[in-house]
């Protein structure tokens, strides 16, 4: 199990190539913290992208989410598009892991 | 979310991971995942298969569950629908799911062997399990032949299950034809049965554990209960913190860690245990405290035969100046009158200058059971069992209760406390002492033989009618080579037999002798066998324990045990199939019974067509079954149902199997699917006939008998040369020998080794520094140990104490193989010492 | 008193020599003595291990060590040392884990408001340790190991 620092991702540092589409080999956990009075279009929004599954929520808006992704750099660019959906005020990654490719 | 093409494993993988995931998570956003989300034990990956068991140590017999992954024992808990213990484990039971996996487990036969052939001075050869039956079989044939089966023996176990008991006792009895059956549970439990027998007919408690709910006292007569019997220990103490009338008061010859937490304690001089039940017994005769009315009906009246040796051989001194050495057993009926006078003796002033303890004190003990309003529960074991007067003194308990009419009801219960997992449900219940059959007859009895016949399909005057050899004779005949094929399962008795030099190993190593060890570990014991045969381990078989309480309690196969490893009850029935009726049954009943021709034993001990009565496919699927898959029959089920015909409709009822495979243990006798939890009382044992109240029915007139009996003294007391007495036992860490404990890093860490415990003035009048190596020499033998001034165990000037789980600190080398005359259970607990610096004199490294 | 066999000074003084922590040379304290008449000099006393550090535990339920010194640490029916530092009342003075959950059951399950009495004998349960090494290996597999199993990559 390979472990990456945060901070290797979030700065991008970290560009594997793109794998073969549907290896989702890439987890990570995150807390998505929004504003309470647009968590509904919050979680919406969050259920329409791909990779993100919604685990838990709170009534002060924080939220934990996974992302499963082919490679790091959708981690880090799903984080981007997380970060940017209107009502979002801060997402923090909390767990990353990548396995290593598994041939099916 | 896509999912992808990986494997399965790979996806319960990933599933795991991604739980974890969330949970760290919902932590840092300190959210409560909902239970779905939290999918930790859901995922396969993490999934544990949990299933009851009882716990492999004491006699309490708490329930754990044990967690199985990938055919190994990954965690166990206590069981919290076990009412025994609900949910609490000891750390010894904490501690089971590593005791099956010390890595010098033994997994292979050996045999001692010079140029391929069996040679007793050889060394251990691996060898296959048909050699080893091979040679077995040959030399249990030859000893057959050349002197009969009084020459074979077998010394068996408490914590054998009670399949394993019966199976052997129907080997040895109605195979090989010999009584030298005895289990270990005869150092342990022996004058307790005995005490039992004598007084009500019946063995076993006639109370449950139940009574610590309801007990307004608890009397604990020389039992160290918060490191023996711990869990039972916390629920003495949960009654007493949650109600504080109740008082726990405790008996002892030292101080531990039962006394700490006990409202009164009284340190008594070792033996003077009996002069305190008499003084009681006096006490509430004196004092009106006798329920005439209860005694009139429900007891008779016996007076022992007294001055009748100890037990030790037949030259010593002591047994040659004995009088009634031989009518020892002999109880001469007398009256209430006779028995008041002769109690009279142990007045206050007497028993206070003979044990030491003050006459108010002595006073307020007994007001604690002369108090009609106070119900009492006396508790013990060994102090009172491994006692050179241990059937009296067990008798002399019952006295207090039986006076006071204080027994079989809740609260009101004289208990006897069990040491091993099974010395009852096998020792006691299935039959394996020298003298027994099984539900409580014995091999003395013509009916009693003539029901075992019937029940097992032999042919009549099979069974062997003579008492066989009890442990210590067993040693003895070892020794003096007339007892010559031997076979220890279970047991490890090189280590803790009295003695050990002097009359347990030269038996051993005799040349003419030849020593079967079934063992899981290489003890003491194996190291000077001639054959070891690797065993099955605890939930590495199917298997039935009895506890205390009269809880039978069942578990299923979990594991598979490593290597070559099998159950002592596949190993019995194995062998058994390497004799016909024709090599080892006399030809007179042959020709009696010609049915009976060439058959093999083991088609008539155990495929009689009741014990291969049922299917393998009434086993649980779920579970695997060794035994039974190689025999080709439920083999447990099959020996349960037979061994329960012999109580059934007796007052020794059980269940039927399968029960006992649903139920966390049932309480017998269990009659319509009820169990009992208070014998001998009318509406809560159904044996017991309307109107009559009480009912000791094991007795012909259903009456308990009171035994006026005296203080006698120890057998070796403490002298000018031997000037302290040696005290024997357990700590809490370490169960018996620690061939299990020890190799638990854990157990082994917690109490690292066998220490001296003694006074601090006593030390410092010998020179001796705390942490010392020292010799604590007897008449008979020596070790070398470390002295311990401080810890768990205070004793008192002119008493040392140490624990016999070492195999380094071979105390039994020092023990005295004196036993009580009448049950021959050895008393470990008293004999005279002195302890001499070590001629290298090692301070010990650190503290 | 110098009558002691050759063979049992000559086992002595190797003992002596030898290093403590080795397992092999410890095996005869769980096989006995060769032959087993023969006298063995005690095994040293242990030092504890009070370094505060807490120690896996083999499995969830497993009760933890005591990574300190308890010695004159009395309990008895009026007062129990331990609960002092452990418990809820008295853990952030101390800094001490708090008791589990588990101890404040009564028999039926039921949570009471305090420490339940039948969890008073703590050292029932927990125990020290020493720094011994065990005498043998134990080949216990923790179950994370069978969890974390990673299938082989082709």
């Amino acid at each position: 199990m390979q472990s990456r620092s945060r901070r290797e991702l979030i700065t991008g540092r970290i560009t594997a190539a793109p794998q073969s589409a549907g290896a989702s080999s890439h987890l990570a956990s995150l807390v998505v913290h929004a504003r309470p009075d647009e968590l509904g279009a919050v979680r919406a929004a969050l259920t329409e992208m791909r990779g993100v599954e919604i685990h838990a929520e709170s009534a002060a808006g924080k939220m934990v989410i996974t992302l499963e992704t082919a490679n790091d750099h959708e981690i880090v660019e799903s984080m981007g598009a997380i970060g940017e959906l209107p009502g979002v005020l801060s997402t923090a990654l909390v767990y990353q892991h990548s396995a290593p490719h598994e041939r099916s | 979310m896509s999912r992808t093409n990986l494997s399965d494993a790979a996806v319960s993988r990933r599933s795991f991971i991604k739980a974890q995931a969330v949970a760290a998570a919902a932590a840092v956003a300190g959210i409560d995942l909902p239970a779905k989300a939290q999918n930790l034990s859901a995922g396969p990956d993490i999934s544990l298969k949990w299933s009851k068991a009882p716990c492999r140590f004491c006699g309490t017999g708490c329930g754990v569950m044990v967690g199985v992954k990938d055919g190994r024992v990954v965690a166990t808990h206590g069981d919290m629908q076990a009412e025994v213990n609900r949910g609490l484990n000891c750390v010894k039971g904490y501690f089971l799911s590593k005791i099956m996996y010390g890595a010098d487990r033994l997994t292979q036969p050996l045999m001692r062997m010079k140029n391929g052939v069996f040679d007793k001075n050889g060394d251990f050869v691996p060898v296959s399990w048909d050699q080893a039956f091979d040679e077995m079989a040959r030399q249990w044939k030859r000893v057959l032949k050349e002197k009969g089966p009084t020459a074979v023996g077998m010394f068996g176990s408490g914590q054998w299950t009670m399949f394993e008991g019966y199976a052997a006792s129907k080997l040895m009895r109605a195979g090989f034809r010999s009584n030298n059956l005895d289990p270990n549970a005869r150092h342990c439990m022996a004058s307790a049965a005995v005490g039992f027998i004598r007084t009500f007919g019946m063995d076993e408690p006639m109370g449950c554990y139940d009574d610590m709910e309801q007990a307004d006292a608890f009397v604990l007569w020389g039992s160290n209960m918060a490191e023996m019997h711990p869990i039972l220990w916390t629920r003495i103490i949960d009654r007493r913190l949650m109600a504080p009338h109740v008082k726990i008061m405790t008996l002892s010859t030292y101080e531990h860690r039962t006394t700490d937490l006990s409202d009164a304690t009284f340190i008594f001089k070792p033996g003077t245990d009996l002069a305190i039940l008499n003084y009681i017994a006096n006490y509430l005769i004196q004092n009106n405290a006798v329920k005439r009315d209860f005694v009139e009906r429900h007891c008779n009246v016996k007076i022992a035969t007294t001055d009748i040796g100890y037990g030790l051989r037949a030259e010593h001194p002591l047994e040659q100046r004995a009088k009634n050495v031989e009518t020892a057993p002999v109880m001469k009926p007398s009256s209430f009158d006779e028995f008041a006078n002769f109690v009279s003796t142990y007045t206050a002033d007497h028993v206070a200058d003979l044990t030491g303890i003050s006459k108010d004190r002595l006073e307020a003990l007994a007001r604690v059971y002369a108090d009609p309003k106070t119900k009492v529960m006396s508790l013990w074991t060994m102090g009172v069992n491994q006692h050179v007067r241990g059937v009296w003194a067990n008798q002399l308990i019952y006295n207090l209760h039986l006076l006071t009419g204080k027994i079989s009801e809740p609260g009101n219960s004289p208990f006897s406390l069990t040491g091993q997992p099974s010395a009852c449900g096998t020792a006691r219940e299935v039959g394996c002492f020298a003298h027994r059959l099984p539900a409580d007859m014995l091999v003395t009895n013509p009916e009693h033989r003539k029901t075992a016949e019937a029940i097992w399909k032999l042919p009549p005057g099979i069974l062997p009618d003579k008492i066989g050899y009890h442990a210590v004779q067993q040693d003895r005949m070892l020794k003096d080579g007339k007892l010559n094929a031997y076979w220890i399962t279970t047991n490890n008795n090189l280590q803790t037999a009295p003695n050990t030099n002097n009359e347990t190993y030269p038996g051993y190593r005799n040349p003419q002798n030849f020593v079967v060890v079934s063992e899981a570990y290489p003890t003491v014991t194996a190291m000077a066998a001639d054959v070891i045969l690797p065993t099955a381990m605890w939930v590495e078989k199917e298997g039935a324990f009895g506890n205390a309480e009269r809880r039978t309690q069942f578990w299923h196969e979990l594991v598979k045990a490593p290597g070559q490893a099998r159950s002592d009850l596949w190993q019995f029935m194995e062998f058994s199939k390497r004799f016909t009726t024709d090599e080892v049954w006399p030809e007179d009943l042959l020709a009696k019974s010609p049915d009976y021709r060439g058959r093999s034993l083991f088609d008539v001990l155990f495929a009689n067509g009741g014990t291969n009565a049922f299917p393998l496919s009434d086993m649980d699927p779920g579970y695997d079954n060794h035994e039974s898959r190689y025999f080709g029959f439920y083999v447990q089920k099959g020996l349960f149902e037979e061994f329960a015909k012999f109580g059934n409709g007796h007052g020794h009822d059980y269940a039927p199997f399968d029960s006992y495979h649903q139920a966390r243990g049932l309480r017998w006798p269990v009659v319509n699917g009820q169990e009992t939890r208070w014998r001998y009382r009318e509406g809560m044992d159904p044996y017991v006939d309307k109107g009559s109240e009480y009912q000791f029915y094991g007795n012909a007139d259903k009456k308990a008998n009171l035994l006026a009996a005296p203080y006698e003294p120890p057998a070796e007391v403490p002298d000018q040369e031997f000037d302290l007495w040696l005290v024997t036992g357990r700590v809490l860490e370490h169960w018996h020998s620690g061939s299990m404990t020890m190799r638990v890093p854990e157990l082994y860490r917690a109490f690292t080794g066998a220490v001296l415990f003694m006074h601090p003035d006593d030390a410092q009048k010998r020179g001796l520094r705390r942490g010392q190596e020292v010799r604590v020499l007897s008449r008979r033998g020596e070790i070398r140990t470390r002295v311990e001034t401080r810890g768990r165990n205070k004793v008192p000037p002119g008493l040392v104490f140490v624990p016999f789980f070492d195999a380094s600190q071979l105390i039994n080398k020092v023990t005295l193989d004196a036993t009580d005359p009448i049950s021959k259970q050895t008393d470990f607990k008293k004999c005279a010492v002195k302890v001499l610096p070590a001629q290298e004199a090692n301070l010990g490294g650190g503290r | 008193m110098r009558g002691l066999l050759p063979a049992a000074l000559l086992g002595l003084l190797f003992f002596v020599g030898a290093p403590f922590a080795q397992q092999t040379a410890d095996a005869p304290r769980l096989t006995g003595p060769t032959p087993f008449t023969k006298e063995t000099p005690a095994p040293p006393m242990q030092r504890q291990v009070t370094d505060d550090v807490r120690r896996r535990r083999n499995y969830p339920d497993q009760p933890p060590l005591i990574p300190h010194a308890i010695e004159g640490y009395a309990t008895d029916l009026n007062a129990n040392k331990c609960l002092s530092c452990h418990s809820r009342k008295f853990t952030e003075q101390s800094q001490a884990p708090m008791i589990s959950v588990t101890h404040f059951q009564d028999r039926e399950g039921n949570t009471l408001g305090g420490v339940s009495p039948r969890r008073y004998v703590c050292l029932a349960c927990h125990v020290t340790q020493t720094a011994a090494a065990p005498l043998v290996p134990n080949t216990f597999t923790d179950m994370d190991a069978l969890v974390g199993r990673e299938p082989r990559a082709k």
